[in-house]
């Protein structure tokens, strides 16, 4: 129980270093675009946040599978094929492989932020409601609609801030 | 300071290269041939004691013989052009996780 | 199960898992303009490293352990598939991978004069640093997928 605590505990401090690093490069990036330049202190400002949501992903990667192997070991198998475990692998995914686009420029910036704070929100939501109702399937169809709202909202805010992206 | 020049020649690179290819390309192969001959499963199981052992094994000592031979042969011939190594090497790991996957997915699935 | 077996499926799990980051890093940084080859080389190696320390652990967890006492329990069980389709996948996919990275960490010492990676091979070497990335992926699901069927 002490194993499954102290995993738990390190898994929920790397989804917050996650999200909360996901919502808060968004932030300064916004505030760092709104002349147009980003300067060497934004720039760093930048780098150490998408350092800690680095770290937050690899933290909630290594606990998730030892969580995992914990249920596997202790004959709780029958975890590892619930829906919100598939569910939050499958955000996982799509949020390394929006990360890995961005990195190379394949994606442009407005759609790629939509879609890495959808998926932090989705899988923060997922994660915390044990209880939450609907299939894969239905959860992932929310989380297609969540994609273009997300882009929406952000908009406003450009919009808002004057900011052409 | 890691010094970035530190390098290795065009001939080791195509002899590893080319070795990783053919390992790959004997996995593939193998792994069809135990399904597809019970003869040969047994002849793997029977040198290795079990015939992933087999597979694995041969790979690696296949690894090695075809990098000294591949390196040597690149040397003696000059050959700089590792681009083609790589290729094969691409179009190996293609062809062989489609083989393997299709493998068991035609033995499970539609069998 | 022994210890020793315990050992060694967690180290299984471990290194392969640590490994599949390092895939991923190394894709990471291919990908940028400005990329560093001394960390390229770093993360390259040290998935090979972890790739050869997962396939050691875990065929030796395999072929002393899984054969004769996980494998009837998950052939009987609700999800026999999880053996015929994905654990079969998953042992002979493996085998692809450290080679696979073995390749890519060699050109990263393969460089021009000005130490860097020749422009015509970067795109190659992304996609087989790619192709190892999401083989990783998959085996390290379908690790998943077999373990939760066993009960």
């Amino acid at each position: 129980m002490l194993l499954v605590g102290f995993l738990t505990v390190i898994h929920v401090v790397g989804v917050a270093l996650g999200a909360g690093g996901a919502f808060f490069a968004e932030v300064f990036y916004l505030r760092a675009i709104r002349d147009g330049i980003i300067d060497p202190t934004e720039s760093d400002f930048l780098k150490t946040t998408y350092r800690m949501l680095r770290i937050g992903t690899i933290l909630l990667i290594i606990t998730g599978f030892g969580l995992f192997l914990y249920f596997r070991l202790n004959g709780r198998s029958e975890f590892l094929y619930n829906s919100r475990y598939w569910i939050k692998e499958t955000l996982l995914i799509i949020i390394l492989c929006n990360a890995l686009l961005l990195q190379a420029r394949r994606m442009p910036v407005w759609l790629g932020s939509a879609i890495s704070l959808a998926s932090w929100t989705a899988a923060l939501v997922v994660g915390a409601w044990r209880s939450i109702p609907g299939t894969y399937v239905e959860i992932m169809l929310v989380y297609l609609v969540l994609v273009p709202v997300t882009a929406w909202v952000l908009e406003i805010i450009r919009r808002k801030m004057a900011i052409r992206v | 300071m890691e010094n970035n020049n530190t390098r290795i020649d065009a001939a080791r690179v195509i002899g590893i290269t080319t070795a990783a290819a053919l390992s790959i390309v004997w996995i593939a192969a193998s792994t069809i041939g135990t399904e597809v001959s019970a003869p040969f499963k047994a002849f793997l199981k029977g040198a290795f004691t079990h015939h992933w052992i087999g597979k694995g094994g041969i790979a690696i000592i296949l690894f090695f013989v075809v990098t000294f031979v591949m390196t040597l042969v690149a040397r003696r011939s000059q050959h700089t052009n590792v681009a083609p190594a790589l290729l094969f090497m691409l179009w190996a790991s293609v062809f062989a996780s489609v083989a393997i996957i299709g493998l068991y997915g035609y033995i499970d699935f539609f069998k | 199960m022994t210890t020793q077996l315990l050992f060694m499926l967690i180290l299984h799990v471990f290194s392969g898992l640590i490994g599949v980051i390092f895939s991923y890093a190394t894709l990471m940084e291919l990908v940028r303009h400005n990329y560093s080859l001394p960390y390229l080389r770093r993360t390259s190696v040290g998935a090979v490293i972890l790739y050869l320390l997962a396939w050691l652990s875990g065929g030796y967890y395999y072929v002393t352990y899984y054969g004769t006492t996980v494998k009837p329990v998950i052939l009987a069980g609700a999800h026999p598939f999880a053996h015929s389709f994905f654990l079969e996948v998953k042992e002979h996919l493996f085998l692809l991978l450290p080679f696979m990275a073995i390749t890519s960490a060699t050109f990263f010492w393969y460089t021009n004069e000005e130490g860097k990676i020749d422009e015509r091979l970067r795109g190659s070497l992304i996609t087989l640093v790619a192709m190892t990335t999401i083989i990783g992926i998959c085996i390290a699901l379908a690790g998943v997928v077999t373990s939760g069927a066993v009960k």
